[in-house]
């Protein structure tokens, strides 16, 4: 972390899928599932063209600001104040995000096959390799990055290809779930889904080509839509609208379903294996984009050893947490809205007054 | 007192990092595979003036850094005349004894005189013979029955390569090869350690200069730069380090140079000390440079544009940098079709995956993950473990290390008895554990299958690495089934991503993503599409071969003669 080594465009487009994956394997698309019924899969459809079209107002806004993430464009408009607040806000996002992926990650595992385990004992093994990776530095994560998330990404696409059969059309029915009003209005909060937006506002910052960052923003976030839609339509076509995954990874409850003739009956255990590669790499790579981000705003001279200290307190945040109700609660309540408003809101803000204070500059 | 400051300081006060971080320059320069003849190939025609000639050769050969070349200036007489003249040839590659004594003694110890007196009318003259002096050396001086004109630098070039000498002689535009070979052959042995089928049956020996006579006999350019140096400040060990001139990274090769003479150590004694001093990561028990004993495989890795350390007392020649698919590479793959290679290729990879994870996974699912077996497989395990009293952990651990012992032993004893003795050790002492109820077969299986596969994976140091580490998967999976074999495998991924071998990513050209169409990828491509030398590498020279290097193929019926 001597100097931020640069990406290409393979491995921005990797660390992408790490950060969908993981949304995907903790639940994300379940409480979309939850709260839009059978209507889910219309409504993944409606936020991802929302998204997408808030994506390309991005992409016009960061044009005229070439090379630069959002932390600099804050700077260049509220100078190193608006540089810290916004620091602060998404290093709490990231931290949030990531405390709740780290909490359901242990929890679920307590549950399948470490009940003998305390959470925080399943927690610190995590952190072990979480804190190795995030220090090595950004080759390092990446290139974890590169082996891990073609294998998570892998796995997922047979679950859903193999759990075809388990597939009911007619719970596709009714098509607009709750209600039209419900499922267009109401619940287009769902872009918090899209939270891959909030990291590609960073992308700048580590990309070796900047033509790179309007090919692989807009792949990311067609890759997002897709890939929650193919989840979401498979949770929807196997359980009822009624049932909830509170308790437990929905995919994990799909991948029970599995099994490939008499030999394979089984399989849970494979695919936890490498969704367990897959969020240690993307909790890699929160630790350190925090660190990152820290460090850029308040302008520090080497964030290696922030790695620890961001790594304690997320550990700290996971385990605020009392149970997983509490943990829900606050993803649907808190999260949801604090992530809608920072990466739609706040920061379209930031880059749209700073755009046009660069043309009246410029003028 | 002191220490416990220094405890504090270490893990309270911070300290900027100091690690010494190389990275290899990039070469822009793109040089067309067209103008490889003129490079390797030098072929202006040889000058009339010896200074001319000797100033071209200097520059030709690098004599101020190329340790094995020879120059000898010296003079001839010839009929009451002096001529300058030269002698070049390869040191390692001919024989001092011919030189000495059936070259340069007749040449420098006869004063010809082609004067004839006579006397007429009472008064003594004296006549000089008009001769040739180039017909006069080639038919008097040298008394070798293998002597042939040249005209072309490129004929003394292959002339001088191939352990013959040139004589060069002022005024003459013609230069003299002579054959002198004194090289080592087949004392040179077959490979102990890489054998291949298809390949050459040549091996290092102890021999520096042999060493580099082998190398310029299959690299047959002036191009190869043969540098001497010395490591150790007691047993001044010499230590070649070989490049392609035109070919590797610039960095590279200075690199190499200031790693090997910054070293301050009394002495060393093979290449594999050399290899323990000059590593980037020592803690780190992958191995980063390629050690060989094969010439043809370091020949192959000169022209790829990488650096060769040969040291003095060794037979095993050190290739930097080494990357991880070449310790999964056997030398073999480069001379069989591309689908052979590749199909061993994958047998290699389950071999090392095997070595590594096999019985890590065996206790993680036997422990933790029993619902991943076939039921009737499982009832099948459970009953041959019924009668064995110690946990699946300890059965393995207790197998792997009888193993490891076998191993062990069958190395130290006598080579007559030592194969008797792994198999005698393997079948009586497993057979016997089965019996006694110490193990279950099933795990047995498991420890021979493992063991099998770390004889398939074709470096010494990579086999090792791969056997310490499986005991740390042992450890973790026993200790959280596959949670523990993901966290290792994630730490273990990490730690190589961020390893560097002279400047290299370790695993490249994987990570970072870099053009895969190249010579060096784990699976290789039919030879004709290998067009490319590695980005990675940095290169002066990017291509290898034409964009079409089978031309007969793709020449029109009118074009052929």
């Amino acid at each position: 972390m001597k100097d931020i080594q640069k990406i290409g465009k393979i491995e921005a487009i990797a660390l992408a899928l790490a950060i969908i994956t993981n949304n995907i394997i903790f639940n994300i698309t379940s409480i979309i599932f939850n709260s839009c019924g059978s209507g889910a899969w219309l409504n993944m459809i409606y936020v991802s063209i929302l998204s997408l079209i808030f994506m390309f107002v991005i992409l016009f806004l960061f044009k005229s600001f070439p090379g630069l993430d959002l932390l600099d464009i804050s700077k260049f408009l509220g100078g190193k104040t608006l540089n810290c607040v916004v620091s602060i806000l998404y290093v709490l996002l990231f931290m949030f995000f990531s405390a709740i992926c780290v909490r359901y990650y242990a929890n679920n595992l307590h549950l399948i096959y470490f009940s003998g385990y305390s959470i925080l004992f399943l927690i610190l093994l995590a952190f072990i390799p979480i804190i190795i990776s995030s220090k090595t530095g950004l080759r390092a994560i990446y290139g974890t990055n590169l082996i891990v998330i073609p294998i998570a990404v892998l796995s997922i696409v047979l679950l859903l290809s193999v759990s075809i059969r388990d597939f009911t059309w007619q719970k596709l029915f009714p098509i607009f779930g709750y209600g039209a009003k419900e499922l267009f209005i109401n619940q287009s909060i769902n872009v918090f889904s899209f939270n891959i937006i909030g990291y590609l506002y960073f992308l700048p910052s580590f990309l070796k080509d900047m033509n790179d960052f309007k090919k692989v923003s807009i792949f990311s976030v067609i890759l997002c839509g897709l890939y929650f839609l193919l989840t979401i339509l498979a949770l929807t076509m196997t359980f009822s609208f009624t049932f909830t995954a509170d308790e437990s990874i929905s995919l994990y409850l799909i991948s029970r379903l599995v099994s490939l003739g008499r030999f394979f009956e089984r399989l849970d255990a494979i695919f936890i294996f490498t969704w367990i590669l897959a969020f240690l790499s993307f909790i890699s790579f929160n630790v350190y984009l925090m660190s990152f981000i820290v460090k850029k705003g308040f302008g520090l001279g080497d964030s290696k050893e922030l790695v620890y200290s961001i790594s304690v307190i997320l550990i700290g945040c996971s385990l605020v947490f009392k149970n997983i109700a509490t943990l829900n609660s606050f993803a649907r309540n808190f999260y949801k809205i604090y992530m809608v408003i920072l990466v739609f809101g706040v920061s379209f803000i930031i880059t749209l007054l700073a755009y046009f204070k660069k043309k009246r500059s410029l003028r | 007192m002191n220490n416990l400051g220094n405890f504090l300081k270490k893990w309270f006060v911070y300290t900027p990092s100091t690690s010494y971080d190389f990275v290899l320059n990039e070469n822009n320069s793109s040089t067309n595979v067209t103008d490889l003849s003129d490079s390797f190939l030098p072929d202006h025609n040889i000058y009339s003036t010896l200074d001319k000639n000797y100033d071209y050769l200097q520059s030709q050969y690098n004599t101020l850094i190329n340790s094995d070349i020879i120059m000898r200036p010296f003079k001839i007489n010839v009929n009451g005349k002096t001529y300058n003249s030269l002698f070049l040839g390869i040191d390692g590659m001919i024989s001092s004894t011919l030189v000495n004594n059936f070259l340069l003694r007749p040449l420098m110890e006869t004063n010809s005189s082609f004067k004839t007196n006579y006397t007429k009318s009472g008064v003594e003259y004296s006549k000089i013979k008009k001769t040739n002096l180039e017909n006069y050396i080639f038919d008097k001086l040298i008394p070798q029955n293998t002597v042939k004109k040249i005209t072309k630098f490129s004929e003394v070039s292959s002339t001088i390569n191939s352990g013959d000498c040139v004589l060069f002689v002022d005024t003459l535009s013609v230069a003299f090869s002579i054959d002198v070979k004194g090289f080592e052959s087949r004392s040179i042995d077959s490979p102990k350690n890489e054998i291949v089928v298809r390949g050459s049956q040549e091996a290092f020996v102890e021999k520096l200069r042999t060493n580099t006579s082998i190398l310029r006999r299959i690299i047959n350019t002036p191009n190869l730069i043969i540098e001497n140096t010395t490591v150790g400040n007691a047993s001044k060990t010499k230590v070649a380090i070989c490049y392609m001139k035109n070919i590797a990274n610039s960095s590279l090769v200075s690199e190499v140079k200031y790693r090997l003479s910054n070293l301050d150590v009394d002495y060393v004694i093979s290449s594999g000390n050399v290899e323990q001093l000059i590593q980037d990561n020592s803690s780190f028990a992958f191995p980063q440079m390629i050690s060989t004993e094969r010439p043809d495989k370091a020949a192959n890795h000169l022209l790829e544009g990488r650096v060769v350390i040969l040291v003095n007392g060794s037979p095993y020649s050190l290739i930097v940098p080494g990357i991880l698919i070449d310790f999964l590479s056997s030398p073999e793959d480069l001379n069989l079709k591309h689908q052979y290679a590749n199909l061993l290729k994958v047998i290699r990879l389950i071999a090392a995956i095997m070595t590594l994870l096999l019985p890590g996974l065996y206790i993680a699912i036997l422990n933790y993950h029993t619902e991943l077996v076939p039921t009737a497989l499982l009832f099948t395990i459970a009953g041959s473990r019924n009668s064995v009293p110690f946990p699946v952990v300890f059965e393995v651990l207790l197998m792997e290390i009888s193993f490891e012992l076998i191993r062990e032993a069958g190395l130290r004893i006598p080579s007559p008895i030592g194969p008797t003795i792994g198999i005698i050790g393997a079948l009586i002492l497993g057979d016997a554990a089965v019996t006694a109820n110490l193990v279950s077969p099933i795990s047995i299986i498991v420890v021979a299958i493992t063991g099998i596969g770390s004889f398939a994976i074709p470096d010494f140091s990579l086999n090792f690495t791969f056997r310490i580490y499986k005991f740390l998967y042992i450890f973790l999976g026993y200790v959280a089934g596959f949670l523990g074999i993901a966290i290792g495998l994630f730490t273990q991924f990490a730690m190589l991503c961020s390893l560097n071998s002279f400047g290299v990513s370790y695993l490249e050209p994987y990570i970072p993503v870099t053009n895969f169409n190249t010579s060096i990828s784990y699976f290789v491509h039919s030879i004709w599409k290998r067009e490319h030398r590695s980005d990675f590498l940095n290169t002066k020279r990017p291509m290898e071969q034409g964009s079409i290097s089978r031309k007969w193929k793709f020449w029109k019926s009118t074009n052929r003669k």
